[in-house]
């Protein structure tokens, strides 16, 4: 369903991504991992827009995606949790998921709306407070929430888990499953890696803007090879 | 004297609402693309101009001609948008600030040369019969000019708050990246801002342009206060900048009852410069602009 | 042909052009362009070489020109002594100006500038007793700097003409020692990059407020000459339009050059005529004249010019391939540098020259991001700052530079105090930092980037920059020194005269360690210095660390790479969520199972 070729990407004068190649099929969980400064996040980016791709292509569906619009590769059905969640802090709940309906006929709102709230029961009590005012773990929920409004057929995570307690990263992670199951694919960005691996079907280690691992996720959770690359060693 | 001076201060508040009109064009304008719209005094004119022939060529009433003026001088916003702004968009901020400008000198020329400099009245459907409150005069002009300002005022915040442009609008302004995400089409958001800051204008000139009169540079000194009136009020508060706007203008109208009408434009800015000395942030807001 | 032969050619001919140039009109443009010249250099001081966007400036045209008129009439005093006084008057008028509005930042102090520009206009508009108001003042004494009868024969123009070109010629030459000098290296560097700037000890407020007079002191000289030029001064000097006209030259002939503003001044010279003749059409025309400089010259005519010669210069040159980087034959190690003359350490090692951070906590609004962290660094000490994203790594770097303070806790050096002070003072201790992202002057050449380092140690005096003094040169010889050294330590000698933004990413990163060096620092903190650099890089990275060590550099760094941070740091602090959880030599630490955890992350069973 998504398939990235050879991508180089970045900002300004270093590149961060040096030819990366990632593979995400339907209904799949693939998790993105590694360490600091790898490029995790830069690679989400590129798929979403907001990173110009340098090289390479990206493809959505059998369409080519690198080189358009945001707007456009929303539009396409991708949906983009970005990392540390970027609610619009002063709209309420509702606001910040109307908002990830942009793009969604205005009759189906209120549909869309109530389909979150059936997902996150909590933030229905919280429909008119102000996001920025909500708990780490409810902000966590609007954001993934936010992006299920666009009914997306794959949707991007970065770092869930950032700054989230133990507890309810476990929660969020059951989260991701089940809106697996539900039918949505995930590609996935995270630093906890030994939860990432847990919770994916297939995994990427990510070092140094370049791909320096794949497998399926269960085989990599011992592997020792991983412990060194988050480690630098 | 203190009849005089609650004079001044009512006087004041009507053209000070008026003026905040004007600056809440400019302040979207400058929150969400960044960019200082020297051209939104020469907007401002062409409102004053529109609303003078609707009503000279059409037959249209005083109203009405407000509404002709605000569509036909956002058109022309969207123009000044598509030629002086978005070609030069990755350039430094400054380049694009001088494209404005130059924009804003041809457009007072144009009107110099296919109106003549010489000022027009525009004609309101008001009896000169002032409403008396106490020791005050109103005219029932300035009160209803007062009035329009203020539903402007309120209606952009409704817009802003309540539609979904508006909130594609404000998320813009807060965070580019996740409006984006959000499948906000940036480009169109843009031209639609330029085009809400034009009416914006277009009302504010055709306003005041009842009240005192139209001609080719009556737009320099509104831009200014404009801009001195979103440094006060804080850029992205409505409120701050409606407030910053009454105090203007009731400083404006205490200087020229008690000083001379001479130094009322120095008080404009004399107050911007205090501001930004004692709180160069302004009152809230959405905080600094991308600059 | 060397460059100041050229220059003296170009001057001989402007001065001879009133030979060709025989119509009255035309001299008088001619004349006109070469005082509004003054102007142009002026404005381009503050908004060319210092970068900051001074929309008001070219208002102390008219204040100058007022100055100097009202001195003459009012004060009988004779033209050049007017033309003089009006221009120091000016200056000290910008300074009141300057001051209160480089409070602010970006648009504001714009905007600021502009509306002082404003009120200026106002006031002379409305203070009739002191500016004679919008009539203006008019019988202005004229501008007769030669008795006519030294000069047989020839015509008052063609004099002042020439004593113009003299004058500027004579500020031309000031000027480019200035500019040439630690001063005008210190107006580009806060240009690029402010924060760069102050790290390496440049006061940006002292500096941007010597531009701002500086340019006015200019601006005034032109509005003087002006004045008793034309005979005549109004409001209309401080008015919108000639800001317009001074901007349009500086851009369309190029800001950021001494040459420029000159040529954008003769070729735009046209212009204040215009305005001063044309009362329809003239904002069209310059209007129009602003949106073509914009579309076609971004970089002015100089633009073109440079541009022109870059395609005559590839043209001629072998096709050699891009820009070579540095290819050593690796084999060798890095051999200890004896100890490095230019680079000696500023400041006498002491005993106690240890790094304390006690207790340093800092809080944004809710969100507490460093925690009661403790830890010292001794002298010669190479320590390794580690810890997830987020963890607070470079938080800590801001406050022990002064970047940010402590909401509690301090950070000593040598026993002095060091949270609190500004990054400029902390240089000046002797501390200099790396950033994460990539810092630099991107347009400044490899060598200059590195020179703007000598201001820790430097601090250059105007006296001596315009009279070139034996002092002078002899810290200029320093400065090389130091320079050469940086070079030859990382590895960029080849580079020296390329733009910073040229060079490739590990170029780039050694240009950074190089101007850290410069600063002759005893305390080094760098962030995350190997990012991006490849192995052999790294390797490089790591044995210059070590040698430098040797000379009696103490370093502090921030790292990901834990190979490198292995073959490096004695000892490595260990932080998480703001928090130091473990410290203690390499190997220990990456045994340590909190620290992996941290690194790593828990599993769903361990939550």
């Amino acid at each position: 369903m998504l398939e990235l070729e050879s991508v180089e990407a970045g900002y300004g004068a270093g590149p961060v991504l040096r030819g990366v190649s990632i593979r995400v099929d339907r209904g799949e969980i693939v998790t993105l991992i590694g360490s600091n400064g790898a490029g995790k996040s830069t690679t989400l980016r590129a798929i979403s827009g907001l990173v110009a791709v340098r090289k390479g292509r990206i493809r959505f569906l059998d369409r080519v995606i690198s080189g358009r619009p945001s707007h456009a590769i929303v539009r396409a059905g991708v949906a983009h949790v970005p990392e540390g969640r970027r609610l619009f802090g002063e709209m309420t709940v509702r606001e910040n998921l109307l908002l990830g309906a942009y793009i969604a006929p205005r009759r189906e709102l209120g549909q869309r709306v109530a389909r979150v709230y059936d997902w996150f029961p909590r933030l229905a009590e919280r429909d008119h407070q102000l996001a920025g005012s909500l708990s780490g773990g409810e902000q966590q929920m609007v954001a993934i929430g936010r992006g299920l409004m666009a009914d997306p057929t794959l949707l991007l995570l970065d770092e869930p888990s950032l700054g989230l307690a133990p507890k309810l990263v476990v929660q969020v992670a059951e989260m991701i499953r089940a809106i697996r199951d539900r039918g949505l694919t995930v590609l996935l960005v995270e630093q906890n890696a030994h939860l990432a691996l847990q919770f994916s079907d297939r995994a990427y280690v990510l070092q140094t803007g370049q791909i320096a691992l794949e497998g399926v996720s269960r085989d990599l959770l011992g592997d020792p090879f991983v412990r060194k690359a988050y480690l630098g060693l | 004297m203190i009849e005089l001076a609650l004079q001044q201060v009512v006087n004041g508040l009507l053209v000070g609402a008026i003026y905040a009109v004007m600056a809440l064009g400019l302040m979207v304008i400058l929150g969400i693309l960044g960019v200082i719209n020297m051209a939104q005094g020469e907007l401002y004119m062409l409102g004053g101009y529109f609303s003078y022939f609707a009503i000279a060529l059409l037959g249209v009433d005083y109203f009405t001609s407000i509404a002709i003026a605000m569509l036909l001088t956002a058109a022309c916003g969207v123009v000044v948008e598509r030629l002086a702004v978005r070609p030069l968009r990755g350039r430094p901020f400054f380049t694009v600030f001088l494209s404005t400008f130059a924009a804003s000198m041809m457009l007072q020329d144009l009107a110099q040369i296919f109106w003549t400099p010489d000022p027009r009245e525009i004609p309101t459907p008001f009896a000169p019969v002032p409403i008396v409150l106490g020791p005050v005069f109103v005219t029932r002009q300035r009160l209803f000019l007062f009035l329009v300002a203020l539903v402007m005022v309120v209606a952009f915040t409704a817009f802003l708050r309540w539609t979904r442009a508006g909130m594609a609008i404000r998320a813009l302004a807060r965070d580019r990246d996740a409006a984006l995400l959000m499948g906000i089409n940036a480009e169109r958001m843009h031209m639609l801002t330029f085009a809400l800051g034009s009416a914006l204008a277009a009302a504010a000139g055709a306003l005041l342009g009842a009240m005192f009169n139209v001609y080719p540079t009556m737009g320099e000194l509104p831009l200014l206060k404009g801009f001195a009136l979103v440094i006060m009020g804080g850029m992205g508060s409505v409120g701050g900048v409606f407030l910053s706007g009454l105090i203007l203008g009731v400083a404006e109208g205490l200087t020229a009852g008690f000083l001379s009408t001479r130094w009322v434009d120095v008080v404009a800015f004399g107050t911007l410069i205090v501001v930004l000395l004692i709180r160069p942030e302004g009152l809230s807001g959405w905080g600094r602009p991308r600059a | 042909m060397p460059r100041r032969a050229a220059w003296l050619v170009a001057g001989a001919l402007v001065a001879a052009l009133p030979t060709v140039i025989v119509s009255p009109y035309a001299r008088h443009v001619v004349i006109t362009a070469l005082i509004f010249a003054f102007v142009a250099l002026g404005l381009n001081m503050i908004f060319g070489y210092a970068g900051q966007h001074a929309f008001g400036h070219p208002v102390f045209f008219g204040v100058g020109a007022y100055g100097s008129a009202l001195l003459a009439l009012e004060a009988g005093w004779p033209v050049a002594l007017a033309i003089a006084g009006g221009a120091v008057l000016t200056a000290l008028v910008a300074a009141a100006v300057g001051y209160p509005c480089f409070r602010l930042r970006g648009i504001y102090f714009g905007v600021a500038t502009f509306a002082f520009a404003r009120v200026i206009y106002l006031v002379a508009q409305n203070w009739v007793g002191l500016t004679r108001g919008p009539m203006g003042i008019p019988a202005v004494p004229p501008l007769e700097v030669l008795p006519a009868g030294w000069t047989g024969g020839v015509t008052l123009e063609t004099r002042l003409h020439v004593i113009l070109v003299v004058l500027l010629g004579a500020t031309l030459f000031l000027l480019s020692r200035v500019i040439a000098s630690p001063i005008g290296r210190a107006w580009i560097a806060i240009r690029e990059n402010e924060s760069l700037a102050a790290s390496v000890g440049i006061r940006p407020l002292r500096y941007k407020m010597a531009a701002f007079a500086g340019g006015g002191l200019l601006a005034g000289i032109g509005g003087g000459l002006y004045a008793h030029y034309i005979g005549f001064v109004s409001p209309t000097e401080l008015g919108f339009h000639y800001i317009g006209v001074v901007f349009i030259m500086i851009i369309g002939g190029g800001t950021g050059t001494l040459v420029g503003p000159v040529l954008g001044a003769l070729v735009f010279g046209v212009l204040p005529e215009v305005l001063r003749m044309a009362e329809s059409a003239r904002n069209t025309l310059l209007g129009g004249i602003l949106l073509l400089s914009i579309a076609f010259l971004p970089e002015g005519l100089v633009g073109v010019w440079a541009r022109a010669r870059r395609l005559i210069d590839t043209r001629r040159r072998a096709p050699a391939g891009a820009r070579p980087e540095v290819r050593e034959p690796s084999a060798s190690a890095v051999a200890v540098p004896p100890a490095a003359r230019g680079l000696t350490p500023r400041h006498p090692a002491a005993a106690d020259d240890r790094l304390e951070v006690r207790a340093v906590t800092k809080r944004f609004g809710g969100l507490t991001v460093l925690n009661d962290v403790t830890f010292a660094v001794r002298e010669r000490e190479i320590v390794g700052l580690i810890g997830p994203n987020g963890a607070g790594k470079t938080t800590l770097f801001n406050i022990i530079t002064g970047f940010l303070p402590p909401t509690a806790g301090e950070v000593a050096y040598g026993r002095q105090r060091v949270s609190g002070r500004p990054p400029a003072a902390v240089a000046a201790l002797g501390i200099t930092r790396t950033f994460q992202i990539t810092s630099l002057f991107p347009e400044l050449s490899v060598e200059d980037n590195i020179r703007t380092a000598a201001h820790t140690w430097a601090r250059p005096n105007l006296a001596d920059v315009l009279s070139r003094s034996r002092r002078y040169r002899a810290t200029e010889r320093a400065i090389d020194d130091a320079v050469e050294e940086a070079l030859a330590l990382t590895r960029l000698t080849a580079e020296r005269g390329a733009p910073a933004r040229a060079l490739s990413y590990g170029g780039q990163r050694g240009l950074e360690m190089a101007v850290a060096l410069a600063t002759r620092s005893r305390l080094l903190l760098l962030d995350e210095p190997a990012a991006g650099l490849n192995a052999e890089e790294t390797e490089r990275l790591r044995e210059l660390i070590v040698a430098l060590r040797a000379t009696g550099l103490t370093v502090l760094v921030i790292e990901h790479d834990m190979r490198l941070v292995m073959g490096l740091c004695d000892r490595v602090v260990v932080l998480n969520h703001g928090e130091k959880i473990a410290e203690g030599p390499p190997r220990e630490i990456v045994a340590n199972p909190q620290v992996v955890e941290a690194y790593l992350g828990t599993t769903a069973d361990h939550a």
